[in-house]
């Protein structure tokens, strides 16, 4: 390390979080944040996961105590959903932010952690789109020699849906969830399906931090010591 | 879901590829595949086993079947059906014996049938209760299921086999030869096969006898009706219960069975008749002889599904997928999954089978074509587009505070969202110190400062300064919030604010606690002016460290003074330090004080000067004790006194 008493340092993920949103900037993305509490119509219902349906399970959420259906965003979709309410397409959004899920914390796992969601929503999209934008942006962020596959996937928000894996340090790892706009979701923010298609992503931006810093334990992130802060 | 490899075959014509290629196909083209792991004969136990070293006899691969395919595929029959359309392989034909079968006596009242879409139940007599044959125990046991008696273990078996849940009653144990299903009575008792006696309330739906409940519909069976050694007569009962009413039910009485699994996520009540045929086969199988006799089934289906059809251009494929397929391609594929279609201008009209509850639209049937077809034959385009880019106020002005911040010697931390007291608590907290929200970041600042003030030697700081943005939660109102932090005087805290607005345009009012100073971002957002470009504000380094593990022992400082004469380098000294002091030494020497006597000053070293530095030293695997660092400050003080003119102070 060396002397710091003159510069400090940006945390990691902040590192990470401005070089991706810059990235995809630079591919034409705005930048979209959102509240941390959310209703539970648009952290779920809005994004076509019924109440009282087995895909709930798949996010185990925090509900907040005294108010009627409230939740702690369990994703960064929710912000999708409040961007489409007020904005007509062409719409092109990166939604950095903090998130949070009911699961015992891990050196992979933490109750609380930073997702970045995009949403491309216009008349021409498609999985191919979603395809080029994801492998520029790891291009980009990773490097040229990147490769990226898409798999199958389930999320209720998206249809068809898939998992996206990279190719990094030889090795494929799973990084994360897409898909297009669900036509329900554009229903349900007053946009015609039949006109507009959207496409849609969530990477984990600790996920993106620990692969790029070789990271081994989520957990340092939070734990506001500068041993770790002070490393990049 | 765990399935046997073996399990699969048994239903599919052709040998199926190796298991690492079918579960990479599977996994690219339909399911995550959560593990594949060898069953493997044990030698000394003659068991089966999925350690050691014996031959292997099967695999299990866990396959992890997500809500959108638990109508179809939460089965190993579904599985193979998916291999067999993704591999183009044929599925055999499965024939039925023909049962004759005696008129039945049974009778089946549906009281709730929005909550029961369908029940068949069946009686045989004369069955001989007892243990399972070699094959079916080490099914059951390959998949992780225990082996109970061959008339509960054949039901299982039908489960696992084709997704329709089975039970089985001791046809004596009831009052009469009628089965009900109704809403439990407020407050209605029974004992589960586990033991337990649960209170039920009229949100359940019970299978009862004309006297009480024999078992909570759809979850889990209790002790009135249990199949036992000594049981000679039973009703098997393939229904098909409503999803989220069993959803509930489970959740509300906190029991989570294969059952409940398979119901909740709804499977058509079409799979009530396969279950039933294939049991009846089985247990009179496996559980009869000449003188069982089988009775005729009571199937009350109040209202059978109807089938529907999804229309799809080809236009609509390429669109969403953005790659031309070609009808032929299509037309094939469709034939792979088996759908009846028809096929006009481009347009295809096809007809959904009733385990498909998945594919309600098309573009339910583009994702079917297109992992058929393969992502990986999809091409990536990058969007020729003119939207226009705007910037977020919000994660602009936060960017530029960081970057000011870090400019001026603080470091960036993020704590925790949930603490120990706040305005805003959790329904389901994960621990009862961390039930609320954060209603500032001072807490976490106050802690993050005292866990690196002990750090000061190895972080190489005289002072810690530290800040933080991020979101806190008040009683209506969740904002934005910076806070500063530092070991030094709050006048320093004051400053930096100062600095801070200035460098912002506007005045920042923050609010100081102890050595924390807060400022509420959102109320600031408002007075800062709008801004169209984000400038140089995200940008961040572009060398890429690595992270070196932290260690956990405590470090060991040393200061060391050194006169050297003028018209030589300090950086000689720094090098022959770090030659002599190992690898123990964890940070860059660190130079705390330098003093030259002035000239003509008559001090005796005129002419040299002084340099302290403080040496930090820690190990990864120890507590460092003072003699074993004492060996590396001799070896540099032996290396100082083999200089004429240098000298340690």
């Amino acid at each position: 390390m060396e002397n710091n008493d003159k510069k400090g340092h940006l945390h990691p993920l902040t590192q990470v979080m401005q070089e991706v949103t810059t990235i995809f900037g630079e591919m034409g993305f705005s930048i979209e944040v959102g509240p941390e509490i959310e209703d539970e119509w648009h952290n779920f219902d809005a994004l076509n996961v019924p109440k009282d349906h087995p895909a709930r399970d798949m996010q185990d959420t925090f509900f907040v105590k005294g108010k009627k259906e409230t939740v702690m965003r369990t994703h960064t979709s929710p912000v999708q959903i409040h961007y489409m309410q007020e904005h007509e397409p062409p719409i092109k959004i990166i939604v950095p932010g903090k998130v949070f899920r009911h699961e015992a914390t891990d050196a992979t796992h933490e109750a609380q952690f930073h997702q970045i969601e995009g949403l491309y929503v216009d008349k021409d999209v498609s999985i191919a789109h979603l395809k080029g934008i994801l492998l520029e942006f790891f291009k980009r962020f990773l490097g040229e020699e990147v490769e990226i596959r898409l798999r199958p996937g389930y999320f209720p928000f998206v249809e068809p849906g898939v998992e996206v894996d990279l190719k990094f340090k030889g090795k494929w790892l799973e990084v994360l969830g897409a898909g297009m706009v669900h036509p329900n979701v554009l229903k349900n923010v007053n946009i015609d399906p039949e006109k507009y298609k959207g496409l849609a992503f969530g990477i984990g931006l600790d996920r993106l931090m620990m692969m790029k810093y070789n990271i081994p334990d989520v957990r340092l992130s939070y734990e506001g010591d500068l041993r770790f802060v002070n490393q990049f | 879901m765990l399935v046997s490899y073996n399990w699969l075959q048994s239903y599919i014509e052709d040998t199926l590829p190796d298991p690492e290629s079918l579960v990479d196909s599977l996994s690219l083209h339909a399911f995550e595949i959560e593990g594949l792991d060898p069953i493997r004969i044990d030698d000394s136990q003659g068991e089966s086993t999925s350690n050691g070293t014996g031959q292997i006899i099967d695999w299990v691969i866990d396959v992890d079947v997500l809500p959108n395919r638990a109508h179809d595929a939460l089965s190993h029959f579904g599985i193979a059906r998916e291999i067999t359309v993704i591999l183009g392989l044929t599925l055999k034909e499965r024939t039925r014996k023909q049962i004759e079968a005696k008129d039945s006596d049974l009778e089946i009242e549906i009281k709730n049938k929005d909550k029961c879409r369908r029940y068949i139940g069946r009686e045989i007599d004369n069955i001989q209760v007892g243990p399972s044959p070699d094959w079916l125990k080490k099914s059951l046991e390959t998949i992780g299921q225990k082996s109970i008696n061959n008339v509960v273990d054949a039901t299982n078996y039908v489960m696992f086999s084709f997704g329709q849940p089975l039970h089985a009653f001791d046809a004596d144990k009831l009052e009469s030869k009628k089965i009900i299903i109704r809403d439990a009575k407020e407050g209605e008792k029974i004992t589960l096969l586990t033991g337990e006696e649960i209170s039920l309330s009229s949100l359940h739906l019970v299978i009862a006898d004309e006297a009480g409940a024999l078992a909570i519909a759809g979850v889990k069976g209790g002790t009135k009706a249990e199949v036992e050694k000594s049981t000679t007569n039973i009703i098997i009962e393939s229904a098909n219960f409503e999803p989220v009413s069993t959803r509930k039910t489970a959740h509300a009485l906190h029991i989570h069975t294969d059952s409940v699994k398979r119901f909740e996520n709804e499977i058509s009540p079409e799979f009530s008749q396969i279950g039933m045929d294939e049991v009846v086969e089985l247990i009179s199988e496996i559980a009869g002889s000449h003188s069982t006799k089988i009775n005729t089934q009571v199937d009350v289906y109040p209202h059978p599904v109807e089938s529907w059809r999804v229309q799809l251009r080809s236009d609509d494929i390429s669109a969403v997928l953005g790659v031309t397929i070609s009808l032929r391609e299509v037309e094939d594929i469709l034939k792979r999954f088996g759908f009846e279609y028809s096929e006009a201008t481009g347009i295809f009209d096809i007809a959904i089978p009733f385990y498909r509850l998945d594919l309600k639209i098309k573009e339910d049937v583009i994702e079917e074509i297109a992992r058929i077809y393969g992502y990986s034959n999809i091409k990536g385009i990058i969007p020729n587009d003119t939207v226009e880019r705007e910037v977020n106020k919000k994660f602009y002005y936060a960017s530029k505070i960081r970057k000011f911040l870090t400019e001026h010697a603080y470091s960036e931390v993020y704590t925790y969202s949930f603490v120990h007291s706040g305005d805003v608590e959790m329904i389901n907290p994960l621990a009862s110190d961390k039930k609320f929200l954060r209603n500032s970041l001072v807490e976490g600042l106050q802690k993050s400062v005292e866990l690196n003030s002990h750090n000061k030697d190895l972080l190489m700081l005289d002072a810690i300064k530290i800040f933080e943005i991020g979101t806190v939660f008040k009683k209506n109102r969740e904002h934005m919030s910076l806070a500063l932090a530092s070991t030094e005087k709050q006048k320093e805290l004051e400053n930096s604010i100062e600095m801070l607005g200035e460098h912002l345009g506007i005045k920042l009012n923050g609010k100081l606690f102890e050595n924390v100073l807060e400022i509420d971002l959102d109320d600031a957002m408002e007075v800062l002016p709008d801004v169209d470009e984000y400038g140089d504000v995200l940008k961040v380094s572009e060398v890429t460290t690595l992270f070196s593990p932290i260690s956990q022992y405590p470090v060991i400082s040393r200061d060391i003074a050194v006169w050297i004469p003028n018209n030589q380098s300090k950086e000689d000294l720094v090098s022959l330090i770090k030659d002599r002091a190992g690898t123990l030494l964890v940070t860059e020497p660190r130079l705390f004080d330098q003093f030259t006597p002035e000239k003509d000053s008559g001090n005796k070293y005129e002419g040299n000067t002084s340099y302290a530095y403080r040496l930090v030293f820690q190990s990864q695997e120890k507590t460092l004790s003072d003699n074993e660092v004492n060996v590396f400050m001799d070896a540099i003080n032996k290396g100082i006194s083999s200089k004429s003119d240098w000298e340690v102070r």
